[in-house]
C-alpha cells in the first residue's frame, strides 16, 4: 500500500504496508498490534520514516563569516536601503 | 568577530576572540538565523522535495522531514554534511530521531536500523530510533496518541502543585491556574483529542489550588459555584474544545485540502475504508490523521448534538461581527451548557456539618450565595472552605497522631463532647466563638447552621473567614498568615487584633 501525503505544492508517497507479514485486518485498524513485529535486514532501506533533527546550541554556533556571506549574497545592506530610501511621509489636517 | 574580555583587578583583559553565534535576546538575531538556515531548506527543496523522496518542514532550528524510505537519509546526511562546513551549525545526535511507520521499535529491529545507519550514514548511528518524537510540541509518528498528553498533563500537575504551594490568595492562585498551566493544554489541543479523564484531573487541580479537600467538591458544583460568586475559574473541557474549534475554523481553516487528498489515497490504497474519519489511519497508527481531528472539529462533532445550533450562531456572529473572538465566543456557549448543580454536594455536607439540623437546601443555597457575593474572593473561598470541610485539620488529613482542639477548650466543654482537632468541632467549640465574639463585638448565632450562614438569620460571613484565619494561625503555626499585608486588606484589624489576642491566650503554642 502507498498513501500519499499531498501537500500543494508537493506530494509525496509514504510506504506504510508491513513489509514483511499478512495485511492486518481492517477491523483492527486502530490497534498496534496490527504493527510488523519483524524487520528483514534487507528490507531496511525501503522503509518509510519520520525524521527530526536538532542542532546542538543552534544559535550561538553560526560563523560569523558565514553570516555575512549570506548577507552579502541575498545584498540585505542595500535591499534595506530600498526600504527606507526617499521614504515620504504624507497626512491631512483633520477637519474641524 | 567580537571580543570576549573580564574584570580582573579593575581592568578589563582579553579573553578569547567570539567567531560565532547570533547576540542573545537581539531582534535582529531570529531573522539572521532564518537568512543562515534558509539555504539549507533550499539544498532539502532542490534534493528532496524536488526529487518526491520527501518534504521537510522547519520551525527556526527545529526541522522534520518526512521520506519515502531511509536511504532518502542520505541526500539529507550529505546536505546536513555541506551545511555544518559552511555554517558551523552540527546536529545533536542524542536528541535527534528517526521515526518507524510500519514497524514496531523492538531492540532487533532498532538493531537492524541501526546497522543500516552504521553502514551508509556512520554520524547518525546513534540518533534516537523510536515510534514516535515530539516536534514543536506535538508528538508525532504511528504510537503518538498513546503519550501524546503524558509530558502536558505532567506539567499541567507540577504547575498546579506549585501555584497550590505558593501561598497566594486564592484570587491570585486562580489567575496563576489560567495564565501558567491552562494554556499547556489548551496548546495541544489544537490539533489533538483531549483524554477521556481530563475532568478528573481538572477537578482534582482546582481543588488543589483552592485548598479544597481532595474529594470535597463535584465538577457540576464548582461550575455553579463558579457563576454564582464569579471566581474566574476557566474550564478545561470547553477550554479545549473551543480551541480546536477555533484552529479549525480561522487559524488552520484550509487543512481540507490535506484532508481531500489523504481521503482519495487511503480509498484508493486500503481495502475497506468506509468513508468515516475514523478509519483513515494506516495500519499500526493508533490515531487518525489530524486533519482528521480538525474536521470532526469544524463539524462540531465533538460537542453534543442539542448545543451544536447555539455553537453554530456564536461561530456566525464572531466571524460576521468580530465583536468576541472566537474561541471566547465558542467557550461562553460551551460554558453556558455546564451542568451547574451544587445541591446534592450540599446536602452531602451539612450531613456532616450541621447534624441533627433541618435544613431546606435550596434555601441554604441562596442564603449562603447571598451572604457571600460582595465579599472578597478570599472570603469567598474561606467560606467555602468551610463549608466543603477542608481546614487542614488532623481528622481531615487523618494523621497518625490525633490531635484534640487546637484552641485547648477542654474545660469549657460538657464531659463526653468531642473534642477532636475537627471542623465539626470548630463549629461549635465554644473558646473560639467567645473569641470571635470579642473580636466582632457583637452576639454571634449558636447554631453551625446559622454560624454559616445558611438560614437568613446571620450574614455576616466573615467570621467564618476570621475563624478559618484563626485556626490555621495558630494549627499551622503560620503565624505570618494573619500578618500578611492580603489578609489584612480582607478583614481590616480584626486578623491583627485576633493574633494579638491568640499569641496572649495560646502562648504555649508559639
Amino acid at each position: 500500500m502507498v498513501l500519499s501525503l499531498g501537500a500543494k505544492c508537493s506530494t509525496i508517497f509514504l510506504r506504510l504496508t508491513p513489509l514483511v507479514g499478512p495485511m492486518p485486518c481492517d477491523a483492527c485498524s486502530t490497534e498496534t498490534h496490527s504493527f510488523e513485529e519483524h524487520l528483514a535486514p534487507e528490507a531496511v532501506s525501503q522503509l518509510a520514516v519520520l525524521a527530526f533533527f536538532d542542532f546542538a546550541a543552534a544559535f550561538p554556533s553560526v560563523h560569523h563569516e558565514w553570516i555575512f556571506l549570506v548577507l552579502k549574497a541575498i545584498d540585505f545592506v542595500n535591499r534595506a536601503r530600498a526600504m527606507c530610501h526617499e521614504a515620504e511621509a504624507h497626512g491631512c489636517a483633520r477637519p474641524a | 568577530m567580537r571580543l570576549r574580555p573580564m574584570v580582573v583587578q579593575g581592568q578589563l583583559k582579553f579573553l578569547f576572540k567570539v567567531h560565532s553565534g547570533v547576540l542573545q535576546g537581539c531582534p535582529l538575531s531570529a531573522l539572521l538565523f532564518n537568512f543562515c538556515i534558509d539555504h539549507l531548506l533550499r539544498l532539502f527543496n532542490v534534493m528532496i522535495v524536488k526529487t518526491q523522496i520527501g518534504s521537510v518542514l522547519a520551525c527556526a532550528d527545529d526541522i522534520s522531514a518526512t521520506l519515502v524510505s531511509l536511504s532518502a537519509l542520505k541526500s539529507m546526511g550529505s546536505a546536513f554534511s555541506l551545511f555544518s562546513r559552511c555554517s558551523g551549525l552540527f546536529l545533536s545526535p542524542r536528541k535527534c530521531v528517526i521515526v518507524l511507520n510500519s514497524v514496531r521499535t523492538t531492540a532487533e529491529n532498532i538493531a537492524v536500523v541501526r546497522a543500516w545507519l552504521r553502514d551508509n550514514l556512520p554520524a547518525w548511528a546513534n540518533f534516537e530510533i523510536a515510534n514516535c518524537a515530539r516536534y514543536l510540541g506535538f508528538l508525532m509518528g504511528p504510537t503518538a496518541q498513546c503519550w501524546q498528553w503524558d509530558v502536558p498533563i505532567r506539567k499541567f500537575k507540577s504547575r498546579v502543585e506549585a501555584i497550590a504551594a505558593s501561598g497566594e490568595p486564592a484570587a491570585v492562585c486562580v489567575r496563576q491556574y489560567l495564565i501558567r498551566a491552562v494554556p499547556i493544554l489548551s496548546y495541544l489541543s489544537q490539533l489533538s483529542l483531549p483524554p477521556p479523564n481530563l475532568s478528573q484531573i481538572e477537578i482534582a487541580a482546582i481543588n488543589r489550588i483552592l485548598h479544597f479537600a481532595t474529594n470535597a467538591t463535584s465538577f457540576s458544583a464548582i461550575a455553579q459555584i463558579n457563576q454564582e460568586l464569579g471566581l474566574g475559574i476557566r474550564f478545561l473541557a470547553p477550554t479545549l474544545k473551543a480551541s480546536m474549534i477555533r484552529t479549525a475554523w480561522s487559524t488552520l481553516s484550509n487543512f481540507t485540502e490535506l484532508l481531500r487528498v489523504l481521503w482519495a489515497a487511503c480509498e484508493e490504497c486500503m481495502p475497506a475504508v468506509h468513508c468515516s474519519l475514523d478509519r483513515l489511519n494506516p495500519p499500526g497508527w493508533d490515531s487518525p490523521p489530524r486533519v482528521c481531528n480538525l474536521m470532526k472539529a469544524r463539524n462540531l462533532e465533538c460537542v453534543s448534538i442539542s448545543s451544536r445550533s447555539a455553537l453554530q450562531q456564536a461561530i456566525a456572529k464572531s466571524m460576521s461581527k468580530w465583536s468576541l473572538s472566537i474561541q471566547k465566543s465558542i467557550y461562553v456557549s460551551l460554558v453556558s451548557q455546564l451542568r451547574q448543580d451544587w445541591i446534592p454536594l450540599l446536602g452531602s455536607r451539612l450531613a456532616t456539618l450541621c447534624e441533627g439540623e433541618q435544613i431546606d437546601l435550596h434555601n441554604a443555597s441562596c442564603f449562603f450565595f447571598f451572604a457571600i457575593e460582595n465579599e472578597s474572593n478570599s472570603i469567598k473561598i474561606m467560606a467555602l472552605r468551610t463549608l466543603f470541610n477542608s481546614w487542614a485539620t488532623s481528622r481531615r488529613y487523618h494523621e497518625n497522631v490525633q490531635l484534640s482542639c487546637v484552641f485547648g477548650c477542654g474545660s469549657l466543654h460538657p464531659p463526653g463532647r468531642d473534642l477532636s482537632d475537627s471542623l465539626v468541632h470548630y463549629l461549635v467549640c465554644p473558646l473560639l466563638w467567645r473569641i470571635l465574639e470579642s473580636l466582632l463585638q457583637s452576639p454571634l448565632p449558636s447554631r453551625p447552621s446559622r454560624r454559616l450562614c445558611l438560614t437568613g438569620h446571620f450574614r455576616d460571613v466573615k467570621c467564618i473567614a476570621l475563624a478559618h484565619s484563626l485556626y490555621h494561625g495558630l494549627k499551622l503555626g503560620h503565624a505570618h498568615l494573619l500578618r500578611c499585608p492580603a489578609s489584612r486588606r480582607q478583614l481590616g484589624r480584626l486578623l491583627d487584633t485576633a493574633h494579638d489576642i491568640g499569641r496572649v491566650i495560646f502562648s504555649d503554642l508559639y
